[in-house]
């Protein structure tokens, strides 16, 4: 059954309890003596009180138990809430004696029970929800042992029910052994009050007033009680009931307990306020630490939070980037030249920041302050924001009392700055992580954009058989391969390799496509070709960087090369007949290196002709360059050899076997620099 | 990588010892800008403990030669070793800047 439920059927028979009082009053006034014999209807009336007692207390102990508590205000206004309607409904009642005094009504017995069991009713209500009320109070918080002592209480108090049917003298021994550990258990609980130190100094005092109306309305019930138990002849009595003057008396005992701590309480809670906020603005700081929070809006916090912790007058935050520039600055109640200005009187009188805290007492004792005079700040806390040794930067509050700051405060400021400093550190670290992984982004695109410089097919022609390897590395290098069709019988086909890496080198590289694709349409001697792509290169290209290239142009009809080599690690020209390899090394500078008009000094052109059969490698320095363990490098000797071994390979059988030789020697199949090779078989 | 500088009379020497990449030429661009703002007018990098060049090494070589061609600083190298000196002479670089065997021969040029 859900509590609801529960709680229903609990008030449902409180009803029908109370009901069959009615009735049963009927029964003994109106057909008195005749039917049934007192003593048995005594116990009727006694096992019916008890049970409507029972039950609308249990219904009150679950409709309560089931509410979220709300604010002890709420709690206290219910309680007087009930009281108060109940009390009205009472008055009415009293009223109805009052219009028919002179009646008969009055002193009809019926009528006068009936009345009374209304009050009975109302009161019960009263009760049972003041009674429950007030466990929730007492409960805040609890201790195990609070719970356990407040339970044993409860189902005493519930149990003491059955005292309904004794009438107890105050002295008998049975009433004492009964009541005394109720009252024992009683007052421990009533000095729970922890519920008070969590309201405001405002709360505090609606409790009290709420508290007092309660003990009113309390005595009021008790007043109206015992002048029916003067005036009246009554069937049941509550003012002879024990288990309704015990509820009673825990009330008022409660709320007097209560108002006297609350009374007591009121001169400390400013201070309990100030610490409770205290931990508040703590949490709001720790939560500023949270992923999201803006690193500016973390600043505004820290120097607002602790204004407001130490109660600054003003106050000023300087924050350092790594190479301890200012990065950011905040003041508050003080504008930025009156910092300047004190911060110049800080300087001459030799205080500077350390990594140690600063207390100035009062800085009208210190030299070179006339022009801060003015401003009223007395004392000063000097506050460094220090992660890992680093000075992140400097928090200084400002106040205008002599020696204003108390050891308390500073110890506070101390624990937010050191959070704060980590907060910043934090702060720190997430910015460099995007920053690398920003940088490797454009990397990729980097080498995105380098990898699609290069051409994805070479051109065609059946008297030259060609096979490409080109191979980028972890990181974005400069390799650059491209090639053009003069006429049906000539091709200009170039290697080359642009110094650096990085992006840089894309965009290096970039340039180089652009000058070679522009000048190869005009035709020209391979040694003015350098030398123009040399000027154009040189007013592109950084100081420090520079680009190889060798340019072949391979006349198919005469069999013949031109080419130009300029700086470019030497091609290999392979004899078809006698297997002998020579490297095509003549002289020539790298382009962008001689900037001054003197290039064409340093640059040569160079004509051979060639058979069928003959085999040309080009390269760029990651193959020859790359390394094994021992940082041998694979070297010139080691290719030409290979080629000449192979001679008679088909350039495709050729890269492959080169390939396969050059990752063996260096123990990866990975080159740590661009690799590329390009091998041409002539027909 | 390594680079010691001192002065022997009125020669500037600078030795690099190891591998000179991309992220150790910056001591080397380093150690030449301090000769350059020294005043110093006669340079000699002593490469016997070099081992390697690339490509960005020799770019700051080739980043001062005009300067100092204009400014009539002389640089020259000595103690080449045959690798290092095969990329000088791939790239054409030795008919740019002067490359002797010994430091008594790049003193004689200096003069």
């Amino acid at each position: 059954m859900n509590s609801k439920n529960l709680r229903n059927s609990y008030f449902l028979l409180a009803i029908v309890s109370w009901l069959l009082i009615l009735a049963d009053d009927i029964a003994v006034i109106e057909f008195s003596q005749s039917f049934i014999p007192l003593f048995f209807s005594d116990i009727i009336l006694n096992i019916l009180l008890s049970t409507f007692f029972l039950f609308t207390f249990l219904g009150f102990k679950v409709d309560i138990g089931t509410k979220r508590t709300g604010h002890f205000n709420d709690l206290l206004w219910q309680v007087f809430i009930t009281g108060a309607i109940t009390v009205f409904i009472s008055l009415i009642i009293k009223s109805f004696g009052l219009f028919s005094q002179n009646t008969i009504f009055l002193s009809d017995p019926l009528v006068s029970n009936i009345l009374y069991h209304v009050n009975i009713g109302i009161i019960t209500i009263f009760l049972a929800n003041g009674f429950y009320v007030w466990k929730k109070m007492i409960l805040y918080q609890k201790s195990n042992r609070t719970n356990i002592v407040w339970h044993i209480f409860e189902y005493l108090t519930l149990l003491s029910v059955i005292s309904n049917f004794f009438s107890f003298d105050i002295s008998d021994p049975v009433f004492l052994a009964f009541s005394s550990p109720l009252t024992i258990l009683g007052l421990i609980s009533a000095f729970n009050l922890k519920w008070v130190a969590f309201l405001s100094y405002k709360q505090k005092w609606r409790s009290i007033l709420l508290l007092s109306l309660i003990v009113i309305i309390i005595l009021s019930f008790l007043e109206r009680i015992y002048e029916h138990h003067i005036t009246s002849n009554l069937l049941i009595d509550l003012a002879e009931n024990v288990f309704i003057q015990a509820i009673f008396g825990f009330m008022l005992l409660n709320c007097i307990v209560s108002l006297l701590v609350l009374l007591f309480n009121l001169p400390t809670s400013s201070v309990f306020e100030q610490k409770f906020g205290e931990v508040m603005l703590f949490q709001k700081l720790h939560q500023s630490l949270q992923v999201g929070e803006k690193e500016e809006d973390m600043y505004d916090m820290l120097v607002t939070s602790s204004m407001t912790t130490v109660m600054a007058d003003a106050a000023w935050l300087e924050i350092r980037d790594n190479n301890g520039g200012l990065k950011a600055f905040k003041n508050k109640g003080i504008d930025e030249y009156d910092v300047f200005e004190i911060k110049k009187a800080l300087r001459k009188n030799q205080i500077n920041i350390t990594s140690e805290p600063q207390y100035i007492k009062d800085i009208v004792a210190y030299q070179h302050t006339d022009k801060i005079k003015h401003l009223g700040f007395k004392s000063f806390l000097l506050i460094p924001l220090m992660s890992n040794n680093q000075l992140l930067g400097t928090l200084v509050l400002l106040k205008n009392l002599h020696d204003g700051f108390d050891k308390e405060m500073v110890d506070i400021i101390f624990t937010f700055v050191s959070q704060a400093s980590i907060s910043i550190k934090n702060f720190r670290l997430m910015s460099d992580a995007i920053q690398t992984e920003r940088y490797q982004e454009e990397l990729k695109i980097a080498k995105d954009v380098q990898r699609s410089l290069l051409p994805t097919s070479m051109f065609l022609n059946i008297s030259i058989e060609l096979s490409v390897y080109s191979k980028g590395a972890k990181e974005v290098g400069g390799d650059y391969y491209d090639s053009y069709e003069l006429s049906p019988t000539r091709f200009a086909i170039a290697i080359g390799d642009v110094s650096g890496h990085g992006t840089s080198a894309a965009f290096n590289m970039a340039q180089m496509k652009g000058v070679f694709q522009s000048l190869v349409t005009l035709d020209l001697p391979v040694d003015d070709f350098m030398n123009h792509a040399n000027n154009a290169i040189g007013r592109c290209l950084e100081k420090k960087n520079f680009i190889t290239l060798s340019l072949f142009v391979i006349n198919t009809e005469n069999q013949t090369i031109e080419y130009a080599r300029a700086g470019h690690c030497p091609a290999i020209l392979i004899d078809s007949k006698d297997h002998s390899a020579s490297f095509l090394d003549g002289k020539g500078l790298g382009l962008g290196l001689s900037r001054n008009g003197t290039y064409k000094k340093h640059i040569h052109k160079y004509d051979l002709s060639y058979k069928s059969g003959d085999i040309l490698i080009l390269y760029t320095d990651g193959l020859v360059e790359a390394h094994n363990a021992s940082r041998d490098e694979y070297g010139y000797e080691r290719l030409k050899q290979l080629g000449v071994e192979n001679a008679t390979s088909t350039p495709k059988q050729l890269v492959d076997t080169i390939i396969e030789n050059v990752q063996h020697f260096s123990g990866s199949t990975q080159f740590e620099d661009d690799c590329t090779l390009l091998i041409l078989k002539f027909s | 990588m390594r680079i010691t500088t001192f002065k022997e009379n009125e020669y500037y020497i600078i030795g690099i010892e190891g591998d000179l990449d991309a992220s150790s030429s910056i001591q080397l661009d380093q150690a030449i800008e301090e000769a350059v703002t020294n005043k110093e007018s006669k340079l000699i990098v002593d490469c016997s403990q070099l081992e390697y060049i690339s490509s960005a090494g020799l770019g700051v070589f080739m980043s001062y030669i005009q300067d100092f061609q204009e400014n009539n600083i002389s640089l020259v190298l000595c103690h080449l070793s045959e690798k290092v000196r095969n990329v000088f002479q791939i790239l054409g670089l030795d008919e740019l800047i002067k490359i002797v065997e010994t430091k008594e021969e790049a003193k004689a040029i200096g003069q």
